[in-house]
Order: C-alpha cells, then sequence, then structure tokens
C-alpha cells in the first residue's frame, strides 16, 4: 500500500513569479525576460535574459557579475536551454534545437524585474545571456493557414510547470522579411501588450491573472514551406463485418505514432498505433455501419483507408435441413445394413458322399 | 463378412446425395452482401453499460499552512492554496478560510486556488487556516465489457500525446505497451491489462529525490521491467503505457485516507525520513482513464496491491488534476508561495 511522499520545502520548480530565486551560496534572485526574434525560415532565436540580484537587509543587492552565480548559472544551460523550448512544445525532446550562444554576460543588455513585488518593473543594466535557436517545423506550435502565412502560439513556460507562475516580460521581434499579421492571447481576461509596433510586440506582466497562458501571433514567414507529415506514409485498407470495422495498416514512411480515425454519422473513434518502417497492423472498431476511416499523423491527415468490400459470411456451419438430414441417416443406414444382410453362399458344384457318419450340413 | 453390395451402393449414394443437397443449401446463403451505410447489426451502445455501486462519504478538512519570511525585510506576497476540486464522484466546498482569499481562481488544469494576500515582518510567522467540507462517492463499476468504445480525435490528441513527465515517445516503454496489450482490442481490457502488468511490477520505496518522467521509473531485474518509486513513480508509467495504446489518461492527486478520521502533517523534519513518511501523511496521486461510455475511471493500483479500475474506495480524496503542468514535488500542489517559506502544512480530516 501507497502513499506519497512531500516535501514541505518549495524548490526552485515551484518558484511561482517573476523572478527564479536560487538556494545556493549566496542566496541570490534571477529576473528573466525573454526575447524571440522570428526568421523568414521558419527558425526563432529565444534568447533568454537573466539578471541575479537578492534583496536583504540592506535592501536591494545587484549581483551581476558575481563569478560564482555565473559559474552556477552556465553550469546550467543545457537544462535551461531545454526549459526554453516548452514555450513551443509539451516535450523538448522532440524539438529540434540548438544552442547558438553559450550563457555569456552582455553588460549593454537591460533586464526589467518587479524586484520589490510592488507593481513596478525596475530596470536592471547588464545580462546573462542565452541564445537558442529553434526549429519550428518540429514543434507543435506551429500551423499553416494560407500560402507562407503561419499561425504560431507560444506557451507561458513557466505556466507550463507551475500555474501559478508567468513570465513577467516577453518581447517577440520580427526578423528580416517577417510580417506581422496579427496577433492575441489567452485568456481574454489577460492584458494585452505594452508595445506594439509593426515589427516588435511587448508584454510586461505584473502578476498571473494578467499574464496571457499563451501569445498567439501570425506571421508571414516568406522563405519557410512547412512540410507538416512529409516522410510519413501508410497504406491503410478497411473493411465491415459483423458490427466490426477492421483496418489493415502497412507503414512504407518513417516509424512513429498514427491516428486510425473511424469517422461518420454518430461515430468518431481513434485507435493510435505505432509503426515502425516496414510494419504491419490490423485494428478494428466496433462500430454501426460501414465509415469513412481516415490516417493521421499529428495534426496531418494523410489520406483515408481504401475501402474493400467484404463479404458477410457466417462463421458457423449451417445445420443441415430435415430433407437432407433424412437423406443421409438413411444412406448410413443402408450402409451399416449392406454388411448385416449376407448373399446366399455359394452351392457347391459337387457333392460326394464320403462314408457314414458324414453327412452333409445344410 | 462380406457386405451386400447392392445396400452399400444405394447408401453411398443417398450419403453422397444428401452432401449435394446440403452444399446447396450453404451456397444459397452465401450470397454476397453488398454492404450500404444503411446496415446496422448488433451495436455494443444498443447494450447496457453495466452497473455502478456508490457510498457517499462526507468529511471536513481542516487544514493549516504554516508561513515564515526568513528575510531580514518585509515582505508582502500571494499565497496559493489548493482547493479540493468538484467533479462527478465529488462535491467540495470552502467553509472558511484565515486570512480570507482574495478570489477563487481555477489553473489551466481545473484546479481551484485560493489566492491570499499575506503581509509579513522580517523574520515573522503566520499560519493560513481553511475548513472544506467534501462529499465523496466511493463507487464499484459491473462493467459490460462489450460497450467500451475508442475516444474520438479531439480527446486522443489531447489526453495521448507525449509530455515532459509522459514519455510516450520512449521506444522502451513502447515495446512495453504493445507486449502487455497484445492482441487485445478493448480499450477497457486494455487498460485493466495494464493495470495488473504494473501492479505486478513495483517494487515500492518512497522516493523523494525524484526526478519526475516514466523514463526514469523503469529498471530491468532479472531480465524484466519493474518500477522503482511510490505512487508517482506508478501513476507516472501507467499513463504513459495507456497513452502508448491510445487510451487518454491523466494524474488526480490528493490523498489517501489511511482511517475516516486522520491527523497528517509534514514539515521541514519530514525531508529524508523515507518510509517514516507514510505514518504521518497520506499525499496521493493515482491515474484516471477515459473510455467512452463511462468517461474518467479512476484507476488505483496500491491500494492493497490490486489493480483496481473503477473500484474508488472512501480513502481518496481529490485536490486536483494533472493534465498538463507538472510538479516535482506535491508541495507545489497544495500550498504555493514565492517569497515565504510554507514550514509546516497539516490536515485534519473528520468523518461527518
Amino acid at each position: 500500500m501507497k502513499k506519497a511522499i512531500v516535501i514541505v520545502l518549495v524548490l526552485l520548480i515551484f518558484i511561482p513569479l517573476s523572478a527564479k530565486e536560487v538556494r545556493a551560496q549566496p542566496r541570490y534572485i534571477v529576473a528573466v525576460n525573454f526575447r524571440i526574434t522570428f526568421k523568414s525560415d521558419g527558425t526563432a532565436i529565444v534568447s533568454l535574459l537573466q539578471h541575479p540580484f537578492n534583496i536583504s537587509k540592506k535592501g536591494f543587492e545587484d549581483l551581476y557579475g558575481n563569478p560564482s552565480i555565473l559559474q552556477d548559472m552556465v553550469v546550467q544551460e543545457e537544462r535551461t536551454a531545454a526549459g526554453l523550448v516548452l514555450l513551443f512544445a509539451d516535450n523538448p525532446e522532440k524539438v529540434d534545437y540548438e544552442i547558438v550562444g553559450n550563457m555569456r554576460m552582455k553588460d549593454d543588455e537591460v533586464v526589467l524585474c518587479d524586484v520589490e513585488n510592488i507593481g513596478e518593473m525596475k530596470e536592471l543594466k547588464g545580462a546573462i545571456v542565452l541564445d537558442v535557436l529553434v526549429h519550428l517545423e518540429t514543434t507543435n506550435a506551429i500551423e499553416q493557414l494560407n500560402d507562407r502565412i503561419y499561425r504560431i502560439r507560444i506557451t507561458d513556460c513557466y505556466t507550463r510547470l507551475n500555474p501559478m507562475s508567468w513570465i513577467d516580460v516577453i518581447e517577440f521581434r520580427m526578423g528580416e522579411d517577417v510580417q506581422l499579421i496579427s496577433y492575441k492571447w489567452s485568456p481574454k481576461s489577460a492584458k494585452g501588450p505594452k508595445i506594439a509596433e509593426d515589427d516588435r510586440l511587448l508584454w510586461e506582466n505584473f502578476n498571473e491573472p494578467e499574464a496571457p497562458n499563451e501569445y498567439i501571433l501570425e506571421l508571414k514567414l516568406p522563405r519557410f514551406e512547412l512540410k507538416g507529415a512529409k516522410g510519413y506514409e501508410v497504406m491503410a485498407s478497411s473493411s465491415f463485418s459483423n458490427g466490426l470495422l477492421h483496418v489493415s495498416l502497412t507503414n512504407v514512411g518513417n516509424d512513429g505514432f498514427f491516428y486510425i480515425r473511424a469517422v461518420g454519422d454518430s461515430i468518431d473513434q481513434v485507435r493510435k498505433v505505432y509503426l515502425r518502417k516496414g510494419e504491419s497492423a490490423n485494428l478494428s472498431f466496433p462500430a454501426p455501419k460501414k465509415v469513412k476511416v481516415e490516417i493521421w499523423h499529428e495534426s496531418t491527415m494523410l489520406g483515408e483507408a481504401k475501402w474493400v468490400e467484404e463479404v458477410e459470411r457466417g462463421t458457423h456451419l449451417k445445420s443441415p435441413s430435415i430433407t437432407v438430414l433424412a437423406v443421409i441417416v438413411m444412406g448410413l443406414v443402408l450402409i451399416f445394413l449392406s454388411f448385416l444382410v449376407e448373399k446366399e453362399p455359394r452351392k457347391p458344384e459337387t457333392i460326394k458322399d464320403i462314408g457314414e457318419g458324414f453327412g452333409l450340413v445344410r | 463378412m462380406k457386405p451386400h453390395l447392392g445396400l452399400l451402393l444405394l447408401g453411398v449414394l443417398l450419403v453422397g446425395m444428401g452432401g449435394l443437397l446440403y452444399f446447396r443449401e450453404v451456397k444459397e446463403v452465401e450470397i454476397p452482401v453488398v454492404l450500404t451505410g444503411n446496415q446496422t447489426s448488433t451495436m455494443p451502445w444498443s447494450e447496457s453499460p453495466g452497473k455502478i455501486e456508490t457510498y457517499s462519504h462526507t468529511y471536513l478538512i481542516k487544514a493549516a499552512f504554516k508561513l515564515k519570511n526568513d528575510r531580514d525585510v518585509s515582505v508582502s506576497d500571494i499565497v496559493y492554496v489548493l482547493v479540493p476540486m468538484n467533479t462527478t464522484h465529488q462535491t467540495s466546498k470552502l467553509i472558511s478560510m484565515e486570512p480570507e482569499p482574495l478570489v477563487l481562481e481555477l489553473d489551466e488544469n481545473g484546479n481551484t486556488y485560493a489566492k491570499i494576500r499575506v503581509e509579513m515582518g522580517p523574520n515573522e510567522v503566520k499560519w493560513i487556516n481553511a475548513t472544506f467540507e467534501v462529499t465523496m462517492e466511493s463507487y464499484k463499476y459491473s462493467f459490460n465489457t462489450n460497450v467500451a468504445l475508442w475516444p474520438s480525435l479531439e480527446m486522443a490528441r489531447k489526453y495521448t500525446t507525449s509530455t515532459a513527465v509522459w514519455t510516450t515517445e520512449n521506444e522502451t516503454l513502447i515495446e512495453l505497451a504493445e507486449s502487455i496489450a497484445g492482441d487485445e482490442d478493448n480499450p477497457l481490457n486494455i487498460a485493466k491489462k495494464i493495470a495488473e502488468w504494473v501492479v505486478n511490477h513495483v517494487e515500492y520505496s518512497v522516493n523523494p529525490n525524484r526526478s519526475r518522467g516514466a523514463s526514469h521509473c523503469l529498471t530491468y531485474k532479472d531480465s524484466d521491467l519493474y518500477i522503482y518509486g511510490d505512487c508517482t513513480e506508478v501513476a507516472d508509467t501507467y499513463i504513459t503505457l495507456v497513452r502508448i495504446m491510445g487510451i487518454p489518461a491523466r494524474a488526480a492527486f490528493g490523498m489517501m485516507l489511511e482511517e475516516p478520521k486522520e491527523y497528517y502533517w509534514l514539515n521541514e523534519s519530514s525531508r529524508g525520513e523515507g518510509e517514516e513518511l507514510l505514518t504521518h501523511w497520506g499525499g496521493h496521486i493515482w491515474p484516471q482513464v477515459y473510455i467512452e461510455p463511462w468517461g474518467w475511471i479512476d484507476v488505483e493500483m496500491l491500494e492493497g496491491l490490486i489493480a483496481r479500475v473503477g473500484d474508488y474506495s472512501w480513502r481518496h480524496i481529490i485536490f486536483g488534476l494533472e493534465e498538463k503542468n507538472f510538479l516535482e514535488e506535491e508541495t507545489g500542489h497544495f500550498c504555493v508561495s514565492m517569497y515565504l517559506e510554507v514550514e509546516h502544512m497539516e490536515f485534519r480530516f473528520i468523518p461527518q
């Protein structure tokens, strides 16, 4: 029997607000800003700007430039980069990203933070910057709307980790040839951007209710073509018999999960199946009638299964009619009798008296 | 003995005729049926989904959270306290909270948090006290397995995908899920088979220093995979395996009571306690699967080490759900503060 362990101390991952508190020596808080620059080839550079500080008896203490803290942060570089990818995907492991600018000090940058939690952003001069290049195509954040026009959903990666946390400052910049078509955010009750220009949006969020959980941008990316589920191909056929919809699949493309969807009037059922290249599978659904079967990979429909008419056959042998049964039984009886009824024995051709005491037995 | 040739031939002739007649009859019923869109047959959904037995249990829950400002300056902070949630099988009321909350808010997972403004001087200690009344319904399904349906595309997309914790893309876990499910085509039977596998492959130990994720839960022992950890590892593994098989799943968290009247507490001294922790704390996390026509079904695998799918006892109080967001430690579920230490928390459960 079991119950769970719980620790009272709230560790790093639970720190909810605008800055991260780090339990190391010396104790410090990190102000964090995000800057995302979209490029016309469908990539985005995510820049993380951090500024360490502390609030103690003496008041605000700026820790930018403290070598041990910088070292502390550099050690966490890989983990921090993976955390940034949560802006675009549920699972960083599935995303193609790379660190293009290692964690370094940039004295000319400014980090904004509501240091004293009083609803005012303080400008902190200097930032420890990390740059990560993300291929948006490999994320689940991008969706094609039109020719070269895409909707990109950026999710608050802090909220993903803790519903009570939020990003306090996030900026979106449009790179060369990238056109911002429109933008919105959710929930609607959250506040809009503080700065909204043709090539730049800046949100400053002071608390969780005012901070959007999702930023939704529509961009024109002239040098980018979303290939979607390229490389994924499944051959599929479906048939219907005995109240079941049968689907046969063969994966002739990349390994991956596929959704097999039976859809029609009053039916929408999905089987999810993982198929390796060359692998086949047979699935069935309970279904009231013949319906369309679609094959999906993530959000792309690869096609429909080819319909195969199937003869509805009884799976059990039918009982013979009484007439047939009677004929067969009669036949069997006659065969049986044929072994009981002997023919008359043949008469001997000659009979001889071979002496007394003997006689022919009739 | 020699047979009578005439009778024998006649008998064989009759048997042959009978066979031909039977073949003709069978052929007559094998006329191909061209299936039309209007053809119907016996449908699973025309059958009853089975039965459910329910029993109601009401608890008064008195919760208290000790906050400490261990800074040398005054702090004004928002503290978040989780309120037990309302579900199909549970109703929850906030009777009182001191200090009074500013507002009750839902997070992305649908969990309710009370937001409380707390002002504290240097090194000051304060308590948040809350009283809830929770009526939960224990239930036990007698399923008619025949009627189980697979989910819609929308549900499958939302609740079967890979997440940072439920790593459905892990090849080892994919092979494991496929081998457990075998040729089974029924989602309820698959959910049960996986629950039984989990029960038979748990090496239970309290795991305070976890790094959450199904990929970290399993280890080979005698060429078989075993789950090492506590309820978190069990839930994460189960959810990942059923998600791989296309069954929507999520985690519910809250308390599992040892007795109807309980006092649970946790504080700084609890760190590193190991199994001792179980003597005074009942925090629990367990999976739920979504299978039509029943909806969300609780799955418990650590209560008596029996696979209970749709057999939900009075011992469970649900506080919230994990669907999108995950926490390494459960404390983050119950009470969270940015600048203040949650030094101690306690829950008194009083049956009504």
